[in-house]
């Protein structure tokens, strides 16, 4: 580890892209939603988590029939 | 982000168009701005924090709840009072680099004084974005504040922006032992390495497993259906039970907070809390007198039922008397009973076996001789009974006026001492009153908020133990769902998206764990480094290393790994700070933005001053030296000219009433007032 610590970077490193899509995506969203008032945080969260599960689970379904 | 230059128009202080050039150019990349106290040097990071977020007041600022939520006045009074009537704006434009791009935020607000003086702010302010291009050409991109505010977040979070200013006290704040400073350092860390996203990040996708989970239960036919359900159950008791944690957590802190506020309020008015304490000893010495009195009067009514005797005592004695010296005359009948001797002279025989027969005429005339003298008639065998009793009765008399009388002796004493200790407290309330805080009501309602923050904490435990058990049983439903889901085709479209959420949850926590832990290693280190770099050879030898604990916390490790925290000096626990802030700055790595420092010299020594103002430059991007005339002295000002980074220095000299003016000097002839206070 270098003396400049991202989290980004290390979910960069996730081999599988479904579970990195999804991985990237919620620390986006949920960095978003930490200016949000407490009680409606989570829920953007989960509703962006929604919204972007079709695409990993096709980009998961290429994967697998390449 | 890099900070060029900050504009201010009839902002706080300062009247009218003032503007201070930030230094940028590495190594020149200090800027001191200089100025005895009240001359608004905070103002200038007040400034800043009004342009980028729109705050109205620090986090520092000490103002009640109202006053935070209403917000300081913004603009110059001196501007309001040669306007009254009229609206005056205080603005205050930021030029910035980021990213290659240069932008320009300007933010603006009303206030008008009245002709009866009162100041009124307006609520909102407004704000606009310009970039500039190439050219130098100047241009509004954005006027939308909800855009703006959006774009500067994405450049300098808001939510680290008690990280850019650190005066001298809070500096030596983060080593201190509490609750509070813990949480401030763990929020500090959480926040600039975005743990806190993570965590939330992970709490979003435990939700979306449940709700998917939950729709593969609506779904599902027979055993599964059952098993889903029941997992579904235990979806959602578990996010009940961590809600309830989480809200549990909030109420905890506010109770913490609330108890922490009662006991500054009771102890920082000494003269009081000295009164307290004096009342406090005085309620118990009167509730333990009250104590011994009612043990005395149940002695005392032990005594009741001889009162009637003692009252008699003197009567039953003047009896006694009499009866006895009839005794003594032979006028009383003696113990033996006039049978038995008469007795004894029809046997003829004595007890002793002496014959009283007629040829012992002179033993039988001595017997007959007794029965004369003491069997006449007079007074009778009772009288002898009576004397007996009344000897008895005197005997027990013997004493007991005397214990009577040393219980009402006491009971008095007792009586008066309680009277005036009570008197004594009564003073004491009254003054306590008067002066404004009824400190029982605040140490009761303080024992009531504790007592309050046990229940809660235990209730939290036992809602810890029901999600660990709600988690290990849903686990094993899992185990055997996964089997029936694969008979089970319509659901597996769902199953897909439960099994991509759960490994991408399992991967996040994995990582989580993972940067938590080395970022914590990685800042203890740095921590370190930055230490040997800031201390003395002396302090060095005292401290060996710095630590983060699993919670968070700053402590000092000597030669021998022995934690030290308590024991090294003010000064030694800022340099811990200092070197723990640029540790945080360092592994945090994308928070490239100026560093405030107001004040932090107040406790170092010499040494440490010059290690300071020799290592922050190469450390921080951009450093803004807050500092009065009295921390930066001569000695100072020599020591960073060494340095080479030095590039600007602003004076803030008062102009008049509420007024100050910013005036640039030359960092290479500059002056300091003071030579020295060392």
């Amino acid at each position: 580890m270098s003396d400049k610590v991202s989290i980004d970077s290390i979910l960069g490193q996730i081999n599988d892209p479904a579970i990195r899509i999804m991985a990237e995506h919620s620390l986006k969203t949920a960095r978003k939603a930490l200016d949000m008032s407490d009680y409606s945080r989570k829920q953007f969260v989960v509703e962006e988590l929604h919204k972007i599960l079709p695409r990993a689970l096709k980009v998961r379904a290429d994967n697998e029939t390449a | 982000m890099k900070l060029h230059n900050i504009e201010l128009v009839n902002f706080r202080q300062f009247k009218d168009r003032q503007t201070i050039d930030i230094a940028t150019d590495s190594p020149r990349n200090v800027s001191v701005i200089y100025g005895e106290n009240g001359r608004g040097k905070t103002g200038i990071f007040r400034a800043l924090m009004f342009c980028l977020y729109g705050d109205k007041c620090l986090s520092q600022d000490e103002l009640s709840g109202e006053q935070k939520k209403e917000g300081l006045n913004l603009v110059n009074e001196v501007a309001l009072k040669e306007n009254v009537g009229t609206s005056v704006a205080a603005q205050v434009a930021m030029a910035f680099s980021h990213q290659g791009q240069t932008f320009r935020i300007v933010r603006s607000i009303d206030a008008l004084m009245k002709t009866d003086g009162a100041i009124v702010q307006s609520q909102g302010s407004r704000v606009e974005l310009q970039q500039t291009d190439v050219t130098g050409n100047t241009q509004p991109i954005e006027t939308d504040p909800d855009k703006i505010t959006a774009l500067i977040q994405e450049i300098l979070n808001s939510r680290l922006r008690d990280y850019f200013l650190f005066d001298g006290e809070r500096i030596e704040r983060l080593t201190r032992n509490t609750k509070e400073r813990r949480e401030e350092v763990r929020q500090g860390i959480r926040a600039l390495l975005d743990l806190d996203a993570m965590e939330l990040a992970i709490a979003g996708l435990k939700s979306l497993i449940s709700q998917i989970e939950k729709e593969i239960s609506h779904k599902s036919t027979g055993e599964l259906q059952r098993v889903t359900t029941i997992i579904a159950d235990l979806n959602a008791k578990i996010e009940k039970l961590e809600n309830a944690q989480e809200l549990g957590s909030q109420e905890l802190k506010r109770l913490v907070h609330k108890i922490h506020e009662i006991s500054e309020l009771v102890s920082e008015n000494k003269e009081t809390a000295d009164k307290e304490k004096k009342r406090q000893e005085l309620l118990k010495n009167s509730q333990d007198l009250k104590v011994e009195r009612d043990a005395l009067k149940r002695e005392m009514a032990g005594y009741l039922s001889k009162g009637a005797q003692l009252v008699a005592s003197e009567l039953i004695e003047q009896l006694r008397e009499e009866l006895e010296l009839r005794r003594h005359k032979g006028e009383l009948p003696p113990n033996i009973r006039k049978e038995f001797v008469e007795n004894l002279l029809d046997s003829e025989r004595c007890i002793c076996g002496t014959s009283l027969g007629h040829d012992h005429q002179q033993e039988r005339e001595c017997l007959l001789e007794f029965i004369k003298k003491h069997y006449t008639p007079g007074l009778g065998p009772e009288s002898l009974d009576l004397l007996l009793s009344l000897s008895r009765l005197s005997s027990a008399n013997t004493g007991l006026a005397d214990q009577f009388n040393r219980l009402l002796t006491n009971n008095k004493k007792l009586g008066d001492e309680i009277l005036e200790l009570e008197s004594k407290i009564k003073l004491l309330s009254d003054e306590l009153q008067e002066g404004g805080t009824n400190i029982d009501d605040l140490i009761q309602e303080r024992k009531k908020l504790e007592e309050d923050k046990r229940k809660l904490e235990r209730e939290m435990d036992r809602q810890a133990d029901d999600i660990v058990r709600a988690q290990n049983e849903r686990e094993d439903l899992k185990k055997k769902s996964i089997v029936l889901e694969k008979q089970q085709s319509q659901v597996n479209s769902l199953v897909s998206r439960r099994i991509l959420a759960e490994q991408t949850l399992e991967e996040l926590e994995k990582i989580y764990n993972r940067f938590a832990n080395a970022a914590k290693e990685k800042l203890a280190e740095k921590s370190t480094e930055n230490f040997a770099r800031l201390a003395d050879d002396e302090t060095k030898k005292d401290i060996k290393k710095i630590s983060i604990d699993e919670n968070y916390m700053l402590d000092v490790l000597n030669w021998s790994g022995q934690r030290r925290l308590g024991e090294i000096s003010a000064g030694q626990r800022q340099i811990v700070s200092l070197s723990f802030i640029m540790a945080l700055i360092q592994v945090a790595g994308n928070l490239e933005v100026p560093l405030f420092m107001d004040t932090p010299f107040g406790r170092l020594s010499g040494i440490h001053r010059d290690h300071l103002l020799d290592t922050i430059p190469k450390m921080a991007s951009q450093w803004i030296l807050l500092a009065t005339d009295t921390e930066f002295t001569e000695v100072e000002a020599h020591a960073l000219r060494q340095t080479n980074a030095w590039g600007k220095i602003y004076e803030l000299v008062k102009e008049g009433e509420g007024t100050t003016r910013i005036v640039e000097r030359d960092v290479h002839q500059f002056t300091p007032k003071r030579k020295s206070i060392h």
